[in-house]
């Protein structure tokens, strides 16, 4: 019975990827039916290639500048909507929807809000911040990429963090206090240690997703200004569809893979660890 | 967490910070919503027009169909339905029965097949699209509806989600069908699939809404207009109307109603679904 799922899987998950690290030691291109092994050669290019190294260097940025306020924000949204308070349900609704806006739509829409006429500069100039062209000004295009990412990631990780909190037992808030907890102790001792597994899939699942994000850097800026937008998976793309190296763009591949799995490992470990 | 009686100040807390939250979140989508009904030179206008005073209708008739852009969103619909109607029931479908084989059978290799198939999420459709893309050229699949449907079919999330369902099934029940005489796949498809709607609803409103969102494989997969779905054909309409922001903002507006329906319609399934971690964006 797992037998016809198994065949998708090989065929269009595991002979993919045993293709691709095969691929990262030849310099294949489509125009050149013969492709030689040449060992290690595209992963001794890619530490020597400034491009490479800028995309790791901005890939990890808007992760890691991304994922942070996320873990964050979507807990303090969930702790709200946890209260139960007349109209909960209607905020509930409310605030889910960003969530399902459609990714192609998430950088259109994004390009005119961080317009330097746009929505976000209106906001900031009503504290007298000076407008700011987002898309155009190298330090500040991965600050808006952060900011549409996490508009659309907050309110889906606030329902993974409320389903975490629904779950936890009502009669441990309730010993607590009885016992003259604060609402502050309460959160401390009780949601916060019993929401961590819940905190690391949140932690896991957003730096997969920003890590591979491809649609919003591609849409929105193509990766300029001057490649400070150039993620990864957007460097991937570029050295096989638009330059044609593919042995090459595997071997880039195969780092992000190779990132991508060293976060995750890292992570259980340190949330298994503090126990 | 519940105690309210005590401090008066902390509902007005809540509700503030409820509406701050819901109002930065939702502003974004409202402007959209209002650009999509104003004339172009009104779209940066200041004071914000949030009601535009000229409402054009006619912004969305001209996005939906225009033959300067010649885009044609009938047809990327009807394309969009046809693919994400395959997937969907194709994913259901092995889905369940690869998480009642792995819940219900004791074989050997159960828990390293299980694992594998875990370790796919590890691999999204960014990591592998060079060699996905080969694949798919040497199958002769791309361009074609073949090629937007079967290398997005399987998916550990549902694998998953449905053998968790199926763990919790009793036993005893599908061993009184067998003892009734019914064969495996008879109690599979007439006694266990019909228990099991809220799974296979969650991981329905999971496959579809993944699909139907879908912009990265359908734009390398596919290059006629013909086979466009939703996305690409947004994409396409971005780039040849450049400026024509209120026609941008109506066809965006559209795009976003099918997910906005389903959630509406399948809130309960749709939340399920995240909640149990089929986050992917």
């Amino acid at each position: 019975m797992v037998v016809p799922i198994l065949l998708f899987f090989i065929a269009f998950k595991f002979q993919p990827i045993i293709r691709e690290i095969l691929l990262s030691f030849t310099n294949a291109n489509p125009f050149n039916s013969k492709r030689d092994f040449i060992g290690l050669d595209n992963y001794i290019q890619l530490t020597r290639d400034p491009q490479f190294i800028n995309s790791v260097g901005v890939t990890a940025y808007y992760v890691v500048g991304s994922v942070i306020p996320v873990v964050v924000a979507s807990l303090a949204l969930a702790l709200l909507l946890n209260e139960r308070i007349p109209g909960v349900r209607l905020y509930r609704v409310l605030t889910f929807f960003p969530a399902i806006v459609p990714i192609i739509v998430v950088p259109i829409l994004w390009q005119f809000l961080l317009h330097p006429y746009g929505l976000v500069n209106l906001g900031f100039g009503i504290f007298g911040f000076p407008p700011i062209d987002w898309l155009r000004d190298k330090s500040a295009v991965i600050p808006g990429f952060i900011l549409a990412t996490d508009w659309r990631l907050v309110p889906l990780f606030s329902i993974v963090y409320l389903a975490g909190i629904q779950s936890i037992p009502e009669s441990l808030y309730e010993a607590a206090k009885i016992d003259g907890a604060t609402i502050l102790q309460r959160f401390r001792w009780i949601t916060l240690p019993l929401l961590r597994p819940t905190m690391l899939v949140v932690v896991i699942i957003a730096t997969i997703f920003t890590a591979k994000s491809f649609t919003l850097a591609y849409v929105l800026t193509g990766g300029g200004p001057d490649n400070a937008t150039t993620t990864l998976p957007l460097f991937i793309f570029r050295s096989a569809f638009q330059y044609f190296r593919v042995g090459y763009a595997s071997a880039a591949a195969m780092v992000l893979l190779a990132a991508m799995i060293i976060i995750t490992l890292a992570n259980l470990r340190l949330f298994r660890s503090e126990d | 967490m519940i105690a309210l009686r005590r401090d008066p100040a902390r509902p007005l807390f809540l509700y503030s910070a409820l509406t701050v939250a819901a109002f930065f979140l939702l502003l974004p989508v409202f402007w959209m919503i209002s650009t999509s009904f104003k004339k172009i030179g009104a779209v940066f206008s200041l004071p914000v027009q949030w009601i535009p005073t000229d409402p054009q209708f006619e912004n969305y008739l001209h996005a939906w169909s225009n033959p300067l852009t010649q885009s044609d969103f009938t047809r990327y619909t009807v394309n969009s339905v046809i693919v994400t109607a395959s997937v969907t029931v194709l994913n259901v479908l092995l889905t369940s029965l690869a998480g009642y084989g792995l819940a219900k059978y004791r074989f050997t290799g159960r828990s390293i097949l299980f694992v594998l198939i875990l370790v796919t999420l590890m691999l999204p459709l960014e990591v592998i699209m060079v060699p996905l893309y080969l694949t798919t050229k040497d199958l002769g699949w791309l361009d074609s509806y073949q090629g937007l449907i079967f290398p997005v079919v399987a998916d550990a999330f549902g694998v998953f989600l449905m053998r968790q369902w199926f763990r919790s099934l009793p036993d005893e029940l599908l061993e009184a069908a067998r003892m009734d005489g019914a064969g495996h796949l008879r109690t599979f498809i007439q006694i266990a699939l019909p228990l099991s709607l809220p799974a296979i609803l969650t991981v329905a409103v999971f496959a579809f809404r993944e699909t139907w969102d879908e912009f990265t494989w359908p734009y390398l997969a596919i290059s006629t207009e013909a086979l466009r779905t939703v996305p690409l054909g947004v994409r396409t309409f971005q780039q040849a109307e450049l400026t024509n922001f209120p026609e941008i903002m109506a066809i965006a507006t559209l795009a976003s109603i099918p997910l906005a329906v389903l959630y509406f319609v399948f809130q309960k399934y749709f939340v399920r679904a995240i909640a149990s971690s089929g986050v992917k964006g």
